[in-house]
């Protein structure tokens, strides 16, 4: 029940920033505007803010506009928050379900641009990932080695169906779950994210169920504030190899193999 | 490292136990001492989901002995009698320990106005004692269902009443932030606000003092509230008023 106190749980704590080690966060969102609520210090330089202060070096990125918006300005604005912090956030295109003509000349654009991931949410665009004919986008993630993050890819099955069909795109699964936990064993391009763990014993439960290398951190910052993504992470009942795994190694793994 | 009191915690089997949790006295006061926290108010489930007198009793005897464990009570509009006359109950309150009350207008179908609510609150008042609202909502656990109107009525029209809201501005900051500008009794118990930079935004516009630390333990993850302090960018001073000192100066400790 009770963990051995290891160095992430003395950091913690201590509200100490995390040295010596990589963290990488496999999902964050970037733009300080959205309908639902007010984002204060949400612009580029806030998130560095918080990065530095929670010891977080690099993270994967997309846009809020892109949720339930207009997908291209938000794409720029990840365009153009990597231009100025091209060590520390790695961009991804976000796409609309409703939009499919755009999404092939919209993903050439971004990758021209620097962007190199895709992330789609059909949840927040009145539909589903299983009721969209993403096939052209899935076979453009294939073709170019890319990462596919969602916010929810539905039936494990249908996850299971598309990384078998297109074996050199990676996909995540954006927010924890443990329902995918047989496609994980049985996918290597499969990845399961930790945001939102929030629940009383969801990393411990998760590990137990996944394989601990196929899990990727995720905070969903700037929609949700980085520690509270994180510290499940750093307080969990694992061992700190683990936590490592977790935090950024595996994640390091994944841009080697699908970034250019 | 600041001190942690807990303003939200509970014990007692509830409705939706997922596997992995825990609702024991035991269990929660292990894993205060792995969480670092020192105190907790602690209500039980049975106040929350079935009869606010019997868990108030369970409560009792739930923390009877045990220092770090300070009761919460419950109360109900008071024509149905469920819960005995006003003053009585709140002397017994006082002759008990119970410093705080927590009230659940959806889990129990009632309103916060003066028509329906107006009675308690009236002693309530006088007698300064802190009210938690707890607009939990089992069947939208991630939406939020407070009625700020009714808040905001409240916290006017009892200015030196401390009113706590919690559960669940997870998605939404607008109407809160409307609230606290209007209302300076107003209290915002950290663990269902999970916004970005949000406890800095809360100090900066509205003060340190208006922040509680609370978990809401067994349900939720306590490590995402630390955090959220640990890790706030803030006075080393400011984190101790969320962390606890700002819970235990609205109880008279």
């Amino acid at each position: 029940m009770t963990g051995v106190e290891g160095k992430f749980v003395r950091l913690a704590k201590a509200g100490l920033p995390i040295e010596n080690e990589l963290v990488i966060d496999a999902h964050t969102h970037l733009g300080a505007h959205f309908n639902l609520y007010h984002i204060p210090f949400g612009d580029a330089k806030g998130i560095i803010e918080q990065m530095d202060r929670l010891g977080i070096n690099r993270i994967c990125t997309f846009s809020f506009a892109g949720v339930n918006s207009d997908f291209t300005l938000g794409n720029d604005l990840v365009a153009k928050a990597i231009r100025e912090y091209p060590d520390r956030m790695i961009g991804y295109t976000t796409l609309n379900a409703n939009y499919s003509a755009e999404w092939l000349p919209e993903l050439e654009r971004c990758r021209k641009l620097g962007l190199k991931g895709i992330k789609i949410i059909c949840e927040y665009q009145g539909t589903t990932t299983e009721e969209i004919d993403f096939r052209p986008v899935y076979e453009y993630a294939n073709q170019n080695h890319m990462i596919i993050i969602n916010h929810y890819w539905g039936k494990p099955q249908f996850l299971d169906t598309l990384a078998e069909v297109y074996p050199d795109a990676c996909f995540i699964i954006g927010h924890y779950s443990t329902q995918y936990a047989s496609v994980l064993s049985k996918r290597e391009n499969v990845y399961q994210c930790t945001c939102a763990a929030l629940m009383f014993g969801d990393v411990e439960k998760l590990v137990e169920m996944v394989d601990v290398g196929k899990i990727v951190y995720g905070s969903d910052l700037t929609d949700l504030d980085g520690p509270f993504g994180l510290a499940p992470i750093l307080y969990a009942k694992i061992p700190d190899e683990d936590k490592r795994k977790i935090l950024g190694l595996t994640m390091q793994k994944i841009l080697d193999d699908h970034l250019d | 490292m600041p001190r942690f009191f807990d303003a939200n915690c509970m014990v007692g089997r509830y409705n939706l136990f997922r596997s992995g949790s825990f609702y024991t006295k035991e269990r929660l006061l292990q894993e205060m001492t792995y969480y670092g926290i020192s105190d907790a108010l602690v209500f039980h489930a049975v106040s929350m989901e079935n009869s606010p007198p019997l868990g108030n009793q369970l409560i009792l005897e739930d923390v009877a002995n045990t220092p770090s464990l300070h009761p919460v009570w419950s109360l109900l509009p008071t024509m149905s009698r469920e819960i005995g006359q006003v003053e009585s109950t709140l002397k017994d309150m006082k002759r008990l320990g119970v410093r705080v009350v927590r009230l659940f207008p959806l889990q129990f179908h009632f309103d916060l106005d003066d028509w329906c609510f107006g009675e308690v609150f009236d002693m309530l008042s006088e007698h300064k004692i802190p009210v938690i609202i707890d607009y939990f909502d089992p069947i939208a656990p991630h939406a939020d269902r407070t009625d700020w109107q009714s808040v905001v009525s409240v916290c006017r029209r009892y200015p030196d009443l401390p009113i706590i809201v919690t559960e669940f501005r997870f998605r939404t900051n607008r109407r809160l932030y409307q609230a606290m500008d209007k209302c300076p009794n107003l209290n915002i118990e950290l663990s269902g606000l999970w916004l970005f930079r949000a406890v800095e935004f809360v100090c900066r516009k509205f003060g340190a003092d208006r922040l509680l630390f609370g978990t809401r333990l067994p349900i939720r993850d306590p490590s995402c509230s630390l955090g959220m302090v640990n890790y706030a960018m803030i006075s080393e001073g400011e984190k101790e008023m969320v962390a606890g000192k700002n819970l235990s100066r609205l109880m008279g400790m």
